[in-house]
């Protein structure tokens, strides 16, 4: 018991870090910023796992050894108890005066005591001059409850992250997403699940609207609207996805997890021709979305990269430069400052896309953009068209989620039934006159009006 | 299509997966728009070689002339790509950086289609198709000159 609580108190404390630290599982973007903004410390980070904390391997020996107190407690426990069910009440003790609640009356009738105290729900086991009776075996039980439910909770966790999987995936407005390994940023699958598991749905961003509080700037409500098919190609169907409300397909589930901005831009090389248009996801940096980002053009001769911000509505002061003023798009600037040579893509090892390496790169311009603004930077011309909103879908397949569900809400009742069950005995022994005495256990309240009770109603009867 | 949120998109381990005949599972029928605005059928009775790749990622530039190099070199497979989160104006602009001739599809609802044999599981994947029309080689990452021979041989040398 102590050790469970030593272990209950230490995983509280162990729990601290993942609400300070951003957390890869929430919200990927911002643990890449931190990798962006502090590389050394989130290094160290990331070694102590400090950005998983929940799945880290620390956090976890916390709630397994909980667990395997949990579970060595509760099962002799559960045995013992069992056998009490079926067993009678103790054999009366031989001096009632030393219990905690004892009266002497006159002498009364053991059966009529009897009847009472069955109808009171009491178990009782009646010897020649005495009886001895108890009640309340419910308050062990729902204890017992809770801690197997806790088990029950446990499993159920463990089986999803064995045989589920969970996924982001950036995806702008407009376009389609298609259910499969290669269309997600991060993918984690569990040990048992295959990767051609994952259910062939599509799903196509139909609309995303974001409303915030005009004053405080603080976003109240967001609606996406997705156009999605299960199997891909099959007829679609509109479908409506909230903060706390999913799209599920069985164990599947895809959640509304962040948004962003997509500036959208036209790159033309010398000649005037077309190299890039379209859409760059770009990664908000604060609450009124200013975001930055990084748009490459690894085609034209020489490479070009524009290292980025994008406000969506701009304002300027002279400390900070240009930031946005609010998270809605009234007043859009994109800003770029233009880099010529090599991105470093040619070379097959991955990069960062919001990043730009510009250590064999020159800067030849820098621009504040307006909406359908073209700036000419000598080796092309860069227009910045208009943005689309993105959002971060999480893809989550839980198998376990209902059972973790069951398993809680039996723990929450079996708790409520061992915390309002009065567990308690009482002895009636017949001598020269007739004592009364009663025990609760836990030192639960109400005892004493209980055997006022019953002896009102015995001497009553008389 | 977007571009992936993170420094290490799911990018291949380069790791080779080779099934016994016994062992391997159809393949979809391959057609559909390419980036040239055309409509392409591949023949399933021909062994083939499917690249899934995006212009922003770094190992399919890198692999990119080797595979345009084998689609010279072996005139008797196809070879084909499936573009994947891009837009169509960079993957253009791809295919004239690196004068790619093969076709690519534009449409990677196709990749479901793998589901139930080797799933492209990383940008780049390149798959190889038998002449039964069944996925005997995932490579999931970026393909090297000496591996890609390898594995193309072992399959067109299958009976």
């Amino acid at each position: 018991m102590r050790i469970a609580l030593i272990l209950l108190l230490l995983l509280a404390v162990a729990a601290i870090p993942g609400s300070l630290f951003p957390q890869r599982n929430q919200n990927p973007l911002q643990v890449k910023q931190y990798f962006i903004d502090n590389p050394a410390t989130a290094i160290w980070l990331d070694r102590l796992s400090l950005f998983e904390v929940y799945s880290s391997p620390w956090f976890s020996a916390i709630y397994l050894l909980l667990f395997i107190s949990l579970i060595g407690c509760v099962l002799p426990r559960s045995i013992e108890h069992l056998k009490a069910i079926g067993a009678q009440p103790t054999i009366t003790p031989k001096y009632l005066d030393r219990m905690e609640h004892f009266v002497e009356i006159k002498k009364i009738d053991l059966d009529q005591a009897a009847a009472y105290l069955i109808k009171n729900r009491y178990r009782i086991r009646r010897d020649e001059n005495s009886i001895s009776a108890e009640k309340g075996y419910a308050r062990e039980s729902g204890n017992l409850l809770f801690h197997l439910s806790l088990v029950l909770v446990l499993i159920a966790i463990g089986v999803g992250s064995l045989f589920g999987s969970k996924g982001d995936a950036i995806v702008n407005v407009g376009d389609r997403f298609i259910n499969t390994p290669t269309s997600y940023d991060i993918l984690g699958f569990g040990k048992y699940q295959a990767e051609d598991s994952l259910p062939p749905f599509s799903l196509k961003v139909e609309d995303f609207k974001a409303e915030y509080d005009p004053v405080t700037n603080a976003p109240i409500d967001y609606t996406l609207t997705v156009r999605t098919a299960n199997p891909a190609n099959s007829p679609e169907t509109t479908e409506v996805i909230k903060v706390n409300q999913p799209l599920a397909y069985g164990s599947t589930k895809i959640y509304l997890q962040a948004n962003g901005y997509s500036p959208i831009v036209i790159v033309r090389d010398k000649s005037g021709k077309v190299i890039f248009d379209g859409p760059t996801p770009f990664l908000p940096q604060d609450g009124n979305l200013s975001s930055i980002g990084a748009i490459k053009i690894p085609d034209m001769n020489p490479q070009i990269g524009f290292v980025s911000s994008f406000l969506p509505t701009a304002d300027r002061d002279p400390i900070r430069g240009g930031f946005s003023s609010y998270p809605e798009v009234l007043d859009p600037r994109l800003l770029v400052s233009v880099w010529k040579g090599d991105l470093g893509l040619n070379t097959g090892v991955p990069q960062s896309v919001y990043r730009i390496d510009t250590s064999k790169m020159e800067r030849i311009g820098l621009k504040a953009l307006t909406v359908n603004e073209t700036y000419d930077f000598g080796e092309g011309s860069i227009t910045f068209t208009g943005w689309k909103s993105w959002v971060n879908l999480q893809i989550v397949n839980d198998p376990g989620k209902g059972f973790a569900l069951l398993g809680a809400i039996l723990a929450i009742s079996g708790l409520l039934i061992s915390l309002f069950t009065r567990q308690r005995r009482v002895w009636i022994k017949q001598g020269r006159k007739t004592q009364v005495a009663g025990l609760a256990k836990n030192g639960i309240p109400g005892l004493e009006q209980e055997i006022n009770n019953l002896v009102k109603e015995l001497s009553n009867e008389r | 299509m977007s571009t992936p949120n993170e420094n290490a998109f799911i990018s291949g381990s380069g790791i080779a997966t080779y099934l016994d005949e016994s062992d391997r599972g159809p393949a979809p029928k391959i057609s559909g728009q390419t980036l040239t605005q055309d409509f392409v059928s591949l023949d399933s009775k021909k062994v083939s070689v499917i690249n899934v790749w995006a212009s922003w990622c770094a190992p399919c530039r890198a692999e990119a002339p080797v595979l345009q190099e084998f689609s010279i070199n072996y005139p008797e497979v196809q070879f084909a790509g499936i573009l994947t989160r891009d837009n169509i104006s960079s993957a253009q602009a791809f295919y004239e950086s690196f004068n790619l001739t093969y076709p690519t599809f534009t449409d990677d609802s196709l990749l479901l289609g793998f589901g139930g044999s080797l799933i492209p599981n990383a940008i780049p994947t390149t798959l190889i198709i038998d002449k039964q029309g069944r996925v005997a080689v995932r490579i999931s990452g970026e393909v090297t000159v000496a591996g890609l021979k390898k594995m193309l041989e072992k399959v067109l040398s299958d009976d």
